[in-house]
C-alpha cells in the first residue's frame, strides 16, 4: 500500500479521512511501525518544515495535530514499544499558582501531533499532582509551563520532588513560558526548554534521539 | 457679527465602529450568555452572593438573569474622580465618559535598563523610576509600574510596587496585587498618602487592577480582590486579557461578547456588594499571531477590537480600560513607533477612559520606559486631532484673508501671533531642514528619545521630598509587615 | 435573521458638523465675493470678463451665484485605466486609493546613506515598487527627474520613467500647459486615442494655485488645456498655516476651498463639466524651523476636515499621508507616517497622496515606500470594523466551548482568521526566535524587502512599437526647447 497517501492526507489536515486510511493500512497488514514513521510521521516532519518556513500557520499546524491524534488512537494499540520511539507519552501541566493556560494548551497540541499520548493536568496544579502524574502514567516526557516569574520556582519544586521520589531519571523534562530561559532551565536542572510550542517538538525530538 | 441659530458642532471628531444596532446585538449577546452559558466562579462566597441576587448556581457556573446585570448596570457611577495625593487638581482624574488618560501598563518580567538599553529582570528601583519619568511627561495621566518587581521578597512585588512609586510620583497610580493581602497594604499605603481613611473615601489616590481568566472565567483570588475593593469603595478595574482565536472567538464580534460577559460578573459582584463603587472593564483585546503563535500587542486588530469594545463600555454607561503604545518589537524600531502611532491614535479617537501599556514591547513581556516617552510624544499629537477644529468668526478669519490678499503672506499678521501657539510643538519630532539636522549630529528619534529620558532620570526630582513624614512611616511599617507575614506563612 | 438593521459596514470618521462645513463654505463664497483672486493668464481674464464676474487687473471677484451654477456641472465620478487597460482605480464616494507623491528633489541614496539629487533610474524604480506593491493604487512620480536633457521637457521623460515600471494608473505633474499636453498625447497613444482616452484616463493631471489666492499662467494654462479635452485634473493648493494662510485651521480651510471655488468657476465658464477634483496638502508651518510640515498632527486634521467639505460638495477629494518630516526612516517617520495615513484613511479621501515623502517634502526614499505598504495595509484593516452577523457573534460557539474552555482548534478560527491583517514586515516572533534570526530591526527587514523587489520584480512589459511612439512625442519636445 502507498503510505505516501496518508503523509498526503495528514498534511491537508483531513481527520477523517486519514482515520479511514490507517484503519485500511492496518487492515491490509500493513505494518504498523510503517504506517506511523513512513506515513504519519514523515507528514508531520513536513508540516513542521512548512511551519518553519512561514507556509503554514498555527490553526492549520494545529488541524493536521488533531488528524495525527486521532489516527494514533487507532494505530496505538497495535505498536509495540519499540516501534513508538520518541512518541511516547507526556505529562503536561501549568504550575501551582499560575492560571496562564493557552500557550501550554498549544504546546500540548504540538506534542499530540508529533504522535504523543498527552495526558494535560491543567492549570494551578500542585508539586505533588506532577509527581503523582509521573507515578501513575509513567510517561517519558514532562513537560511544564509557568507564565509568572513568581511561579517559575516551582517547576524547580517539582523537578526536586522528582528527585526525592526517585523517579527523576524515568523522565525528561521540558518547560516553557513565556518569562522563562534557557539559562533558568539549566538553572533548575530540567532537561529541555523550548521558547515556544512550534520548535518544541524538534528539539525533544533531537534531544531524545541522541539520548 | 453674524448671530446664528439651531447651530451644532462638532467639539472632537465623530468616530464610530458600531452603529445603534451593532451595538445591541453584541449586548443582547452578552446578556444571553451570561444567562444560558454562564460563568465559572470560584469562590464560594460569592457564588452565595450571586445566588442571592437570583441566579442559578450549578457547581462553580453562575447563570446570570438580565435582571441581575441590568440591576448592576444601573448603580455604576456617572462619574467618579481620582486625586492626587499632594492636592494637585491639575493631575486630578475625572472617570467620566470621553475623557482619555494614558498610562503604562503593570507588570511585565523584564525591563530595558536605562544606562546598558539591555533587557534584563525588572528590579525594585525601576518601579521608583518609572514612577518619576511618568510624573514629569505631561500627556501620561496615570500611572502603572512596566514590571514585576524581581528583587524583593517573593509575594510582595505588588506592595513594594505600589510603597516606592506612590512617593515617587503624584499621578495616580493604578496598582494590582497577588491576593486580598496586598490589595489590603495598598489599600491602608492609599490611606497613609489621603492623611486618614475618610481622607481617602472622600479622595481615593489610586485605582485597583484586577483580571477575570478567558473565556467566563473568575478566579478565586481575581473575585477576592474585587469583592474587597468593593466593600471599601476602591476604584477598580475587572478586566480580561482576551486572546482572539485563542481564548475567545477569532470573530471580533465573539470576542467583544466574551470579554463583555466575563467582565460584567466583577461589575454585578462589585454592585451587589456596594452599590454605586467605581468599577471599569476593558482589557486587552488582540489575536493570537497565528504564525509565532504570540499575542499581539501590535496588531491592527488591537486597536479596532479595543475601539469598538469601547463603544460597548460606554453603552453599558461604564468606563473603559484600554490599550495602546505598545508593540511586539524586541528593541525599539519602526515597528514600535508605527504600532505605537497606530494604537494611540485609535485610542485617543474612541475615547477610552484610562488606556494603559504605553511602553509595553516584545508583546507585554519587556517594560520600556524610553517606548512611553515616545508614546507621550504620540499622545500629545492624537490630542490635536481629538480637539477638532473650531470653526467660528475669529478662526474663519476672512477679515484677514481679505487683508493679506492674493499673493500676500500672513507672518506678520496679529491674527497668526494670536493663534499659532494654538498648534502643537513637537518636543521629539524633528522638523530641522536637512542641513541643520545634519548639523546637530545626524540624530534618530531614538537618539533624542533615550536623551530626554535620561535627561528626565537625572535631574527630575519628582515629590519623593514632599511626601509627608507620618505618610511615609506609615508605609515603611505596612511593609515591615508585610515582610513578617510573609515568613510566618512560608512556614 | 433580524429586520430593520442598520450596520457599519466600515468605520466612521468625521471631523466636522454640516452646519461647521456650511459656516466655512459660505465664508469662502464670501472671500470670493470680497477679497477674489488674481488670476495670471490673459485667456481666464477674458473668460471672466465676458462672465458676471467682476474683473480689476489681475484680479477676480466672483459671485455666490456663479460658483453654485458651476458646482451643479461637476461629475462625482472618475474612473482611471493604467496602460494594462484595467479600470482600477474608482474615484466616487467612499473610495480610498493610495499613491506616491511627486517630484522630490533629492533621494535618499541606499549605499551612501546620504541624500543627493534624484535621477531617471529613481523614478523608475519607484514606479516598480509602486506596481510591485499591492497596497498602492496609483502612482506619482516620486522623485524628481533631474538628469533630463532640458528642465523645459523633463515632464515628459519622467513620464516615460514611470510607465516603463508601472502599469497603474497616474497622477502627473507638468511644466505648463504645452507639457501637459505632450503628456495628454502620450496618455492617448497607450489608451487608443483621444477618444478612449476620455472614457479610460491614464492620469489625472496635477495642478496647484499659489496660496493666497493666486493663480500663476503656467497653473492657469494646464486648468483650460484639461477643461478643453475633459482631462481629469485636480486643483490642490499647498497652503501652510501662519504664513500663506490664516494661522487658524478653519481660516486655511476657507482661503483654500475659495481658491479651488475660484477653479471651478473657471473650468466651467471654459467648459461646463470637466472632472475637477478638490484637493490640498493643508498643513502648519513650523514657527521654530520654519519649515513646511508633513507630519504635523494639524496636516491629518486639517485634510480630515477637508475631505468632510468635499463630501458635501459632492467633489471627489485628493488628500495626504504617508508623510514625515523625518530625515531619514526612524521612529519619528513611522509614527508620524502611521498617523497621516490613519486619518486621510477613515476621513474617506478618495485619493491619498504623498505616501512614502520623508524630509518635509524634499527626500525621496524608496524604502519609505516599503515600509508604507505594510502600513497602509494595517490602516486598511482598522477600517473595516466589525461583523455582527450571527457567525460572527458566535453566541452558539461560544456556549459550546462554554467557560474555560479553547478556541485555537475550533473550525470557527480555522475559518476566520484569515480575516485578519497577515504583517509581511512586521516581526511578532518571540524573543529567541527573534534573537536566532538575527535579530534584525524593521529597518533591516524593509531594506531586504525593497533589494528583494528591486532585483526580482518584473514589471509587465511596454509594447516596443507604442514605446517607440512615445519616445518619438519626447523627442519632438526636446528638439523644441533644444
Ligand atoms: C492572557 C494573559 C493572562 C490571562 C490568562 C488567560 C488564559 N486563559 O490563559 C489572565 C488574564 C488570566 C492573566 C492573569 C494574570 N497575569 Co497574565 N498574561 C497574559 C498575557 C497577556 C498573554 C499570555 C498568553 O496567553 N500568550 C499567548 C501564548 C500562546 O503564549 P505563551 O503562553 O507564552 O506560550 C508559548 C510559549 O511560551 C511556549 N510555552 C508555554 N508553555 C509551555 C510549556 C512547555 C512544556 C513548552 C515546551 C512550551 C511552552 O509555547 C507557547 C506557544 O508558542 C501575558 C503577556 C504575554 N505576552 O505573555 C500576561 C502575563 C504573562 N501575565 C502577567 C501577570 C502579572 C498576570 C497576573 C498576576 C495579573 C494580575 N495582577 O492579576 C495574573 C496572574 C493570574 C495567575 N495567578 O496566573 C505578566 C507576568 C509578569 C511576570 N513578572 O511574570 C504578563 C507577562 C503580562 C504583563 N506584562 O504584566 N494573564
Amino acid at each position: 500500500m502507498d503510505l505516501s497517501k496518508i503523509t498526503e492526507t495528514l498534511i491537508s489536515g483531513k481527520s477523517d479521512e486519514l482515520k479511514k486510511l490507517v484503519e485500511e493500512a492496518i487492515n491490509n497488514d500493513v505494518k504498523p511501525a510503517d504506517i506511523l514513521n513512513q506515513g504519519l510521521l514523515t507528514g508531520m516532519d513536513a508540516v513542521g518544515q512548512k511551519w518553519k518556513a512561514g507556509e503554514m500557520f498555527m490553526p492549520e499546524v494545529l488541524r493536521c495535530a488533531k488528524a495525527m491524534s486521532s489516527s494514533m488512537d487507532v494505530l496505538r494499540p497495535m505498536l509495540k514499544d519499540d516501534d513508538i520511539g520518541n512518541a511516547g507519552t507526556m505529562i503536561i501541566g501549568t504550575v501551582a499558582g499560575d492560571l496562564h493556560d493557552i500557550g501550554k494548551d498549544l504546546a500540548a497540541m504540538m506534542f499530540e501531533g508529533a504522535g504523543y499520548k498527552v495526558i494535560n493536568i491543567g492549570i494551578d496544579q500542585s508539586n505533588e499532582n506532577f509527581v503523582n502524574a509521573v507515578k501513575e502514567h509513567k510517561p517519558n516526557l514532562l513537560g511544564m509551563s509557568a507564565l509568572l516569574t513568581t511561579t517559575m520556582p516551582r517547576m524547580g519544586e517539582v523537578i526536586n520532588s522528582l528527585k526525592e521520589a526517585g523517579i527523576r531519571d524515568q523522565v525528561t523534562v521540558i518547560i516553557g513560558g513565556a518569562p522563562v530561559t534557557e539559562e533558568f532551565a539549566d538553572e533548575i536542572g530540567a532537561d529541555l526548554y523550548a521558547p515556544n510550542a512550534g520548535t518544541a517538538v524538534e528539539i525533544t525530538n533531537e534531544y531524545l534521539q541522541n539520548k | 457679527m453674524i448671530n446664528r441659530t439651531n447651530y451644532t458642532v462638532q467639539q472632537s471628531p465623530h468616530f464610530e465602529i458600531l452603529s445603534e444596532n451593532q451595538k445591541e446585538r453584541i449586548f443582547n449577546g452578552m446578556m444571553r450568555t451570561l444567562q444560558y452559558t454562564g460563568a465559572h466562579v470560584h469562590h464560594e462566597k460569592a457564588r452565595e452572593l450571586f445566588k442571592k441576587a437570583g441566579c442559578k448556581v450549578d457547581g462553580v457556573t453562575v447563570y446570570f438573569p438580565p435582571q441581575v446585570i441590568l440591576n448592576a448596570l444601573s448603580t455604576v457611577p456617572a462619574v467618579t474622580e481620582i486625586f492626587p495625593w499632594d492636592g494637585d487638581d491639575s493631575k486630578r482624574i475625572i472617570i467620566e465618559k470621553k475623557r482619555s488618560y494614558f498610562g503604562p501598563g503593570p507588570t511585565p518580567p523584564n525591563f530595558i535598563d536605562t544606562e546598558t538599553l539591555e533587557r534584563r529582570k525588572y528590579l525594585r528601583k525601576d518601579a521608583s523610576l518609572v514612577a518619576r519619568v511618568c510624573d514629569a511627561l505631561p500627556n501620561i495621566g496615570y500611572v502603572q509600574s512596566l514590571g514585576s518587581i524581581s528583587d524583593v521578597t517573593n509575594g510582595l512585588a505588588d506592595v513594594y510596587e505600589f510603597a516606592d512609586m506612590v512617593r515617587n510620583t503624584t499621578t495616580p497610580i493604578m496598582s494590582w496585587s497577588f491576593t486580598r493581602e496586598g490589595c489590603h497594604d495598598i489599600h491602608r499605603m492609599g490611606i497613609a498618602m489621603a492623611g486618614g481613611e475618610e481622607e481617602f473615601k472622600q479622595r481615593p489616590n489610586y485605582v485597583f487592577y484586577g483580571e477575570p481568566i478567558s473565556p467566563l472565567v473568575s478566579d478565586f483570588h481575581a473575585i477576592d480582590k474585587c469583592i474587597y475593593c468593593a466593600e471599601h469603595r476602591i476604584p477598580q478595574v475587572y478586566s480580561p486579557c482576551a486572546i482572539g482565536g485563542g481564548t475567545v472567538p477569532a470573530s471580533h464580534a465573539g470576542q467583544l461578547v466574551v470579554a463583555l460577559s466575563e467582565s460584567m460578573v466583577g461589575v454585578i459582584a462589585s454592585q451587589l456588594i456596594n452599590p454605586g463603587t467605581c468599577v471599569i472593564i476593558g482589557g486587552v483585546q488582540s489575536i493570537l499571531d497565528m504564525r509565532y503563535s504570540v499575542y499581539s500587542y501590535g496588531a491592527p486588530e488591537l486597536s479596532l477590537l479595543s475601539a469598538a469594545l469601547t463603544e460597548m463600555v460606554h453603552y453599558c454607561n461604564l468606563p473603559m480600560y484600554s490599550t495602546a503604545g505598545c508593540t511586539d518589537t524586541k528593541k525599539m524600531d519602526m515597528q514600535s513607533a508605527m504600532e505605537a502611532s497606530l494604537s494611540i491614535n485609535a485610542a485617543m479617537m474612541s475615547g477610552a477612559n484610562f488606556v494603559h501599556d504605553c511602553g509595553y514591547t516584545e508583546s507585554g513581556l519587556t517594560g520600556d520606559i524610553f517606548q512611553t516617552v515616545m508614546d507621550d510624544e504620540i499622545i500629545g499629537m492624537a490630542r490635536i486631532i481629538e480637539k477638532g477644529v473650531e470653526v467660528n468668526e475669529k478662526t474663519l478669519a476672512i477679515d484677514q484673508i481679505n487683508n493679506v490678499g492674493p499673493g500676500g503672506h500672513y507672518l506678520y499678521e496679529e491674527h497668526t501671533m494670536n493663534h499659532f501657539k494654538d498648534n502643537w510643538m513637537p518636543s521629539l519630532m524633528d522638523r530641522n531642514s536637512y542641513e541643520d539636522w545634519v548639523e546637530q549630529g545626524s540624530k534618530t528619534m531614538k537618539d533624542r528619545i533615550i536623551e530626554k529620558t535620561r535627561d528626565l532620570i537625572e535631574n527630575y526630582e519628582g515629590p519623593r521630598n514632599k511626601v509627608p513624614e507620618k505618610a511615609d512611616n506609615e508605609i515603611e511599617k505596612i511593609l515591615q509587615e508585610a515582610e513578617e507575614r510573609q515568613k510566618k506563612e512560608k512556614k | 435573521m433580524k429586520i430593520n438593521q442598520k450596520i457599519n459596514k466600515s468605520t466612521k470618521f468625521k471631523v466636522l458638523s454640516d452646519d461647521q462645513i456650511e459656516m466655512i463654505y459660505y465664508a469662502a463664497l464670501e472671500v470670493l465675493e470680497r477679497t477674489g483672486g488674481n488670476v495670471y493668464h490673459d485667456g481666464a481674464i477674458e473668460l471672466f470678463k465676458n462672465s458676471q464676474a467682476v474683473v480689476r487687473g489681475n484680479n477676480v471677484r466672483i459671485p455666490s451665484f456663479m460658483v453654485e451654477e458651476a458646482l451643479n456641472y461637476y461629475p462625482s465620478k472618475i474612473t482611471l485605466a493604467g496602460r494594462n487597460k484595467k479600470r482600477s482605480l474608482h474615484i466616487q464616494k467612499d473610495t480610498v486609493a493610495f499613491g506616491t507623491g511627486s517630484d522630490l528633489p533629492f533621494t535618499y541614496d541606499r549605499k551612501t546613506g546620504e541624500r543627493r539629487r534624484t535621477t531617471y533610474k529613481d523614478v523608475n524604480n519607484a514606479a516598480k515598487l509602486v506596481d510591485a506593491l499591492s497596497n498602492y493604487d496609483f502612482l506619482m512620480s516620486h522623485g524628481i527627474v533631474s538628469d533630463a536633457p532640458n528642465p523645459q521637457t523633463y515632464d515628459r521623460h519622467q513620464f516615460m520613467a514611470m510607465l516603463e515600471q508601472c502599469t497603474k494608473p497616474m497622477v502627473l505633474t507638468s511644466v505648463d500647459g504645452e507639457g501637459l499636453e505632450d503628456l495628454w498625447k502620450m496618455g492617448c497613444l497607450i489608451q487608443g486615442g483621444e477618444e478612449e482616452f476620455k472614457l479610460n484616463p491614464l492620469f489625472v493631471a496635477y495642478i496647484e494655485p499659489i496660496s493666497p489666492l493666486k493663480n500663476d499662467r503656467t497653473a492657469v494654462e494646464k486648468l483650460l488645456f484639461a477643461a478643453e479635452k475633459k482631462l481629469p485634473a485636480m486643483y490642490t493648493p499647498c497652503p501652510s498655516a501662519g504664513a500663506t494662510a490664516p494661522a487658524t485651521i478653519a481660516g486655511m480651510l476657507v482661503q483654500s476651498l475659495s481658491e479651488t471655488l475660484l477653479a471651478i468657476v473657471l473650468c466651467h465658464l471654459k467648459n461646463p463639466g470637466t472632472p475637477l477634483i478638490m484637493g490640498g496638502v493643508t498643513t502648519v508651518l513650523d514657527m521654530k524651523k520654519s519649515t513646511y510640515s508633513y507630519g504635523a498632527p494639524e496636516l491629518s486634521l486639517a485634510s480630515a476636515a477637508n475631505t468632510d467639505i468635499s463630501k458635501w460638495l459632492n467633489l471627489p477629494m485628493f488628500s495626504t499621508g504617508g508623510c514625515t518630516d523625518s530625515k531619514i526612516l526612524d521612529e519619528q517617520a513611522a509614527a508620524e507616517q502611521m498617523m497621516n495615513l490613519f486619518y486621510s484613511y477613515l476621513s474617506g479621501a478618495n485619493l491619498i497622496h504623498d505616501v512614502g515623502y520623508i524630509d518635509h517634502g524634499t527626500n525621496a526614499s524608496l524604502e519609505s515606500l516599503v515600509l508604507n505598504q505594510e502600513m497602509m495595509g494595517m490602516v486598511k484593516q482598522f477600517g473595516k470594523g466589525i461583523n455582527t452577523d450571527d457567525d460572527y457573534l458566535a453566541l452558539d460557539l461560544i456556549e459550546k466551548v462554554g467557560p474555560s474552555g479553547e478556541y485555537v482548534t475550533t473550525e470557527h478560527t480555522f475559518e476566520h482568521w484569515k480575516e485578519w491583517f497577515l504583517p509581511e514586515l512586521q516581526d511578532r516572533s518571540d524573543y529567541e526566535t527573534w534573537k536566532n534570526n538575527g535579530s534584525k530591526t524593521m529597518l533591516d527587514r524593509v531594506k531586504e524587502k525593497t533589494q528583494d523587489l528591486l532585483d526580482n520584480y518584473e514589471t509587465e512589459p511596454m509594447d516596443e512599437k507604442l514605446q517607440k511612439e512615445l519616445k518619438d512625442v519626447i523627442k519632438s519636445a526636446d528638439e523644441r526647447h533644444s
